[in-house]
């Protein structure tokens, strides 16, 4: 089935110049409804009021990491098989084990670029 | 076991030493204080605040170039072919460079983070050894007139806080007046 380009995505970082840079790639990519939130609490409030078909998340943010963002949601009945991807520093193997028994559906390591981005978006929602 | 011998046993010039050199020892400690204590006031939060620039003036400029490339963008629509697509790649080598400015920023946090620590441990330090905190300031007041040891000596602060900044009009009148 093809990836629906108009489901909205929520793209969280607490740095705002790399919400501009995924949010430039998925527009590229051909995505036309991108939200931002600058850390897992905003986020998580977001994912309350609209239906996302895609998080792309951060780790490190405060007072919510990125983990605690993905733990809420798995752990959360409306929520739950939201796809989830990680776009992050952290690139210690315990860090990337822990992050996928969270339930995140991918894991990006920053620096990252726009293929990578698409690999994996496609990884996760299939080809588009 | 042979008894510790008490101060009244010793020789006067034995206590006289030792005097002396409790003496020394909590001025060391007391210039120490001072110099902890300009540390915490003045030295580190001056230290995190050239960081805090860091991170605002790399935004900034990742912002700028970000900008740039959206009115190349808009110029790119006027291309086909090889020459867009080259274009387009480029552009978006460019976003993809811009990445730096948050792995930077999350370099800096750790290290702002760290230096808080410092300043912490130092509070603690200062307020333990605040009593032998000894007045140094005995150097004179300038006289007005720039020495060679001023020339010599002077003190490099490197760039400026953004809301403390003198401006380049500013710098001019400065210049062409003294």
């Amino acid at each position: 089935m093809a990836v629906d380009l108009s489901m909205p995505v929520l793209v969280v970082d607490d740095f705002p110049t790399t919400i501009r840079i995924i949010s430039k790639f998925l527009r590229q990519l051909g995505f036309t409804n991108i939200d931002s939130a600058s850390d897992g609490g905003q986020a998580f409030q977001l994912m309350g009021q609209r239906d996302y078909g895609l998080v792309i998340s951060d780790w490190n943010m405060e007072p919510v990491t990125g983990l605690d963002l993905v733990k809420a949601v798995r752990n959360d009945d409306r929520l739950n098989d939201t796809p989830f991807i990680m776009v992050t520093a952290e690139s210690k193997p315990e860090n990337v084990i822990l992050a996928k028994l969270a339930g995140v559906n991918s894991y990006i390591v920053k620096p990252f670029n726009a293929d990578t981005l698409k690999m994996k978006l496609s990884g996760v929602l299939g080809r588009f | 076991m042979p008894e510790e011998p008490v101060l009244e046993d010793v020789g006067a010039p034995e206590s006289e030493r030792w005097l002396a050199e409790a003496d020394d020892q909590s001025r060391a400690i007391g210039s120490l204080a001072i110099g902890m204590m300009n540390l915490r006031q003045a030295e580190i939060p001056n230290a995190i605040e050239q960081l805090d620039d860091i991170v605002r003036g790399t935004e900034a400029a990742a912002n700028q170039i970000m900008d740039a490339c959206t009115t190349l963008e808009a110029v790119m629509a006027n291309l086909s072919g090889e020459p867009a697509q080259r274009v387009g790649d480029a552009l978006t080598k460019i976003y993809e460079a811009c990445g730096f400015q948050d792995l930077a920023g999350q370099r800096i946090t750790h290290v702002t983070k760290t230096l808080g620590l410092i300043e912490g441990k130092l509070s603690e330090l200062t307020s333990r050894f605040a009593i032998l905190a000894c007045d140094f300031s005995d150097e004179p007041e300038g006289s007005g007139t720039v020495s060679d040891d001023a020339l010599v000596n002077v003190r490099l602060d490197g760039p400026q806080h953004p809301e403390d900044a003198t401006d380049q009009a500013s710098v001019d009148r400065l210049f062409h007046e003294s």
